[in-house]
């Protein structure tokens, strides 16, 4: 229980929310985040957004492509956690859904530019990489090993970086 | 480069706490400024990639 306890806290430090469920269900309950999950991948396959070629264009303010799909997904974003907010929603259980304040530590200055540095390279950021995956770019299987090899080493190193 | 960069996102975005998705996207939605910085320092990196060391380098 204690470890249970330690990985929520380092969660809480890093997420925007935390909403555990801590209700039991039937594997089949699984079912509508796999249904979610499959429209957010065609969402990315379809709005360009995995392609190297569009973050490409993005980093030398060729196109606008890029900072439409992320504008448009910040201000959609912003009405979503409003409305929460105000109307208090709930999740599809019923559970209270809490927002947790980010709290402000250097690891966002150097980890951001760290992060920016391999999302240039790759053209791939964590969700999409998976997507990337399900087109035929195999050699991204590399590079989703490798990702999972960098956070592994930085919960390593977690007490001697700078934070 | 596959594996490098895989290996600095997986490490940046740990150590930042978040990647777009959830600096850029959900972090912004709810008003936070370190998601803002966040965001401003992925820009950054991605900026000196994209048009000083990836020109060089491919």
């Amino acid at each position: 229980m204690k470890d249970q306890n330690k990985d929520f806290e380092t969660r809480s430090l890093d997420t925007v929310c935390v909403n555990e469920s801590h209700l039991q269900h039937k594997w089949y309950h699984n079912i509508k985040y796999l249904i979610v999950g499959l429209l957010f991948g065609i969402v990315f396959i379809k709005a360009e957004i995995i392609s190297w070629y569009r973050i490409q264009e993005m980093f030398r303010f060729q196109s606008f492509h890029m900072y439409g799909v992320i504008g448009s997904a910040v201000i959609v974003g912003i009405i979503s956690v409003f409305l929460i907010k105000k109307f208090n929603i709930k999740t599809i259980y019923g559970e209270e859904i809490e927002f947790h304040d980010k709290v402000f530590n250097k690891g966002q200055i150097i980890g951001g530019i760290i992060f920016g540095l391999g999302w240039a390279i790759t053209g791939a950021c964590p969700g999409p990489i998976f997507a990337q995956i399900g087109t035929g770019a195999t050699i991204m299987i590399v590079t989703l090993f490798f990702a999972i090899v960098g956070t592994w080493v930085y919960g390593y190193f977690r007490d001697k970086l700078p934070h | 480069m596959m594996v490098v960069g895989g290996f600095i996102i997986g490490f940046g975005s740990r150590y930042a706490g978040g990647c777009t998705s959830g600096h850029a996207i959900t972090g912004l939605s709810n008003l936070q400024l370190p998601s803002f910085i966040a965001t401003c320092c992925f820009f950054v990196g991605g900026l000196i990639m994209a048009n000083f060391i990836l020109p060089y380098i491919l």
